[in-house]
């Protein structure tokens, strides 16, 4: 039988490094994030301050590199509309980082010198003329401030607290925007409607 | 969003993401219990120049998680070095029983970076304010200027001695305002 008083201090004490923690909980340095009826428990706690606990793996479908807590999918899509600091700069600078770590680098698998470099030897428009100077320069820094980015401009640390749900939202996209006409895109489209309208459809 | 529970955890997430929220618009009581279930805190406090403002803070139960490189490791977010500099002169100019004061002018504080770090000091003074310590919930600026933000204000005891440490031997020094060489 398990001792329930030792468990929900361990469980609040685990709750609390995971709000704090910048980087992820490593399971060697939390063992208790090893059993899952204490990660149920935390995972209760996150769930009570709007948050949820993320496994951080190494690639897709890796190993379990170790724990973080992020905004839960449901609190996630209310904040989405909250007003915020970043602005459509910021946004236009973060895809264009992005499109070139996720398609270039990670689905490609292709080995790509940096952003700045490739644009540079890209001829033909390359979008920066629309965020630029100044304005550039203080959406890099908003962008590292959100830890969205990291100072050589690449994706930062705050996409690691993405729920794979929030991931899978954020691929999709990426997927609607490059193959609007694809199959695919027609599945995702279809599956983000809402069941109103499917019903009315089908 | 449809249960009580799920709107108490939307709150305290808005509280968490937006630094502090109005307090008239919360449910005081509710999130109050709700954060200390969770290993949180709520502080009522008061930011702006006026004191009918006043706001709801999300902080840590007693105190806040320190950053341990030894196991169980935990890193914690830090300053940059040039913003610690920053918060240190500007919690010292608060606190100063000299001069009373709630807000400092962007001039006051780069003048006495200037003199205490070096000159130039005092141009990284109104960055760190604008963007790091503003981004903390460090600092605020209102129409009277700078004032200590709604983070600085739930400082838990072990940080709040530390700074005062800091504060006590700024004080002392030669080239702070008022003191011998300034």
């Amino acid at each position: 039988m398990r001792d329930q008083a030792t468990d929900e201090g361990l469980v609040l004490q685990t709750v609390r490094a995971l709000e704090a923690a910048d980087a992820p909980l490593r399971p060697r340095d939390w063992p208790a994030l090893e059993d899952p009826h204490i990660r149920e428990l935390v995972g209760g706690h996150l769930k009570g301050l709007g948050r949820q606990l993320v496994a951080v793996t190494h690639g897709d479908g890796g190993p379990i590199e170790g724990w973080l807590s992020g905004w839960s999918d449901e609190v996630a899509a209310e904040l989405a509309g909250d007003e915020t600091d970043l602005v459509a700069d910021d946004f236009a600078v973060l895809a264009l980082i992005y499109l070139h770590s996720e398609v270039l680098v990670r689905i490609l698998g292709e080995d790509v010198p940096p952003v700045l470099e490739q644009l540079d030897q890209h001829t033909g428009p390359d979008g920066r003329d629309t965020v630029r100077g100044q304005r550039l320069t203080k959406s890099l820094r908003r962008l590292r401030a959100h830890q969205l980015i990291t100072n050589q401009n690449k994706l930062g640390p705050a996409l690691m607290r993405l729920t794979p749900t929030q991931s899978r939202i954020l691929e999709g996209n990426l997927v609607l925007l490059l193959r609007p006409d694809s199959l695919w895109a027609r599945d995702i489209k279809a599956a983000r409607r809402p069941e109103s309208t499917l019903t009315e459809e089908e | 969003m449809n249960t009580r529970m799920d709107q108490l955890a939307l709150e305290l997430a808005r509280l968490r993401r937006h630094n502090q929220l109005p307090i008239a618009d919360a449910r005081v009581a509710d999130l109050e219990i709700a954060a200390n279930a969770n290993g949180r805190q709520l502080h009522v406090v008061s930011t702006a120049e006026d004191d009918n403002t006043v706001s709801l803070v999300l902080g840590w139960h007693s105190v806040e998680p320190a950053a341990s490189t030894r196991s169980p490791k935990l890193v914690r977010r830090t300053l940059p070095q040039s913003a610690v500099k920053v918060l240190v002169v500007f919690y010292a100019l608060i606190k100063d029983p000299n001069t009373v004061q709630e807000s400092l002018r962007l001039p006051q504080l780069s003048g006495t970076l200037d003199r205490l770090v070096g000159p130039g000091s005092g141009g990284t003074a109104e960055k760190a304010l604008s963007e790091v310590l503003t981004a903390a919930g460090l600092v605020v600026l209102t129409s009277n200027g700078w004032q200590p933000g709604p983070k600085m204000l739930t400082w838990d005891g072990p940080t709040r001695a530390v700074m005062d440490h800091a504060a006590e031997r700024l004080w002392t020094h030669p080239l702070w305002p008022g003191g011998a060489n300034a």
